[in-house]
């Protein structure tokens, strides 16, 4: 294991390059931000982003292909629910419950 | 000004339900590979970036170099340059507030305050980061205190996480009723992950970022919510 010391100066690079990205658009202009394709961006990306975020949960960073399937068919009750019910913690317990009867002994 | 609590739980409440699983696995993971406690919690606290913490532990388990753990962390995290983009009119006017909030953009707040009128985000914005960040902290700490037994009764506890993407897709969804980003979205990723699958993710914003950008705008937008607050 890497030493305790360099361990915690990883943790401050790991958070100090994050939160810069984080706050790089505080220097973007806000003149070009209120153009109407800026606009339009900004409605459409962030449901494009979490449809990315939730494809890749799924396929991405090596995860089991085989798995996909049962991931895919629990991911669709928990969005029939959420739909329905609009109950979160119910939503993401008929999700884990799925995976146990899809994927038993994992 | 009272504080809106039931609000506050209202809207925090789909990222808990994500959070404290998913934490608590971070927090297992991590403590169970060795790492002490302090660091863990120090990892949730200031990094607060859910997939960046999970590849954090076996680089710093192998002892990974620091350039290598910035440059991982630049690809992992490189995303997170567009979030501040829609709310940069409806950041939170304290200087010490908006840069928490800006510092605690992550892919669940992000979607969170997006969902928000500029006025609503601006009044409740920092109350929803905390809370949301309590979550993960919390999450992280039954974790790594108490979790690896627990972690053995509830199997796929790493599901949570893309539950709750789901969730916040369809809570976006409904704020702004539109589809195309959903094809926008999966078509970029089946592409990205065809051609680059170890990139695929941040191939896939990219392509989703040049799409958007280069489509015609067919008819004028509504006004950014923002502007008739500035």
């Amino acid at each position: 294991m890497i030493d305790l010391s360099d361990a915690w100066i990883a943790v401050a690079i790991m958070s100090a390059i994050t939160i810069v990205l984080r706050a790089l658009p505080l220097m973007i202009s806000r003149a070009m931000l209120a153009t109407p394709r800026m606009t339009r961006l900004n409605q459409a990306l962030p449901l494009c982003v979490m449809v990315i975020l939730v494809a890749h949960s799924l396929a991405g960073g090596g995860a089991d292909v085989a798995a996909v399937p049962a991931k895919l068919l629990a991911l669709s009750a928990v969005a029939i629910s959420y739909w329905r019910w609009r109950n979160a913690l119910l939503s993401v317990v008929i999700g884990l419950l799925a995976m146990a009867w899809l994927i038993p002994g994992s | 000004m009272s504080i809106p609590f039931k609000d506050i739980f209202r809207l925090t409440t789909p990222v808990g339900m994500g959070y404290l699983p998913t934490g608590f696995a971070f927090g297992v993971l991590a403590t169970q590979a060795g790492l002490p406690l302090p660091l863990v919690m120090a990892m949730s606290l200031f990094i607060f970036a859910g997939a960046l913490q999970f590849a954090a532990v076996p680089m710093l388990l192998g002892g990974a170099g620091f350039a290598t753990i910035a440059l991982t962390t630049l690809l992992i995290n490189l995303r997170h340059i567009l979030y501040a983009i829609p709310l940069l009119n409806q950041l939170p006017r304290g200087r010490f507030a908006k840069a928490y909030v800006i510092g605690a953009l992550t892919d669940e707040n992000y979607s969170v305050l997006t969902t928000l009128p500029a006025p609503r985000s601006r009044e409740i914005g920092t109350w929803l980061c905390l809370v949301n960040h309590a979550y993960w902290l919390l999450g992280t700490l039954i974790g790594a205190a108490f979790g690896l037994q627990a972690a053995r009764w509830i199997p796929n506890l790493d599901f949570a996480l893309p539950a709750l993407f789901t969730i916040l897709a369809i809570e976006q969804y409904r704020a702004k009723q539109r589809a195309a980003p959903v094809v926008v979205g999966l078509s970029a990723y089946l592409a990205a992950y065809f051609v680059a699958p170890d990139y695929a993710l941040i191939v896939s914003l990219g392509l989703s970022l040049a799409v958007l950008l280069a489509s015609p705008v067919r008819h004028a937008p509504p006004p950014l919510s923002t502007e008739a607050e500035s």
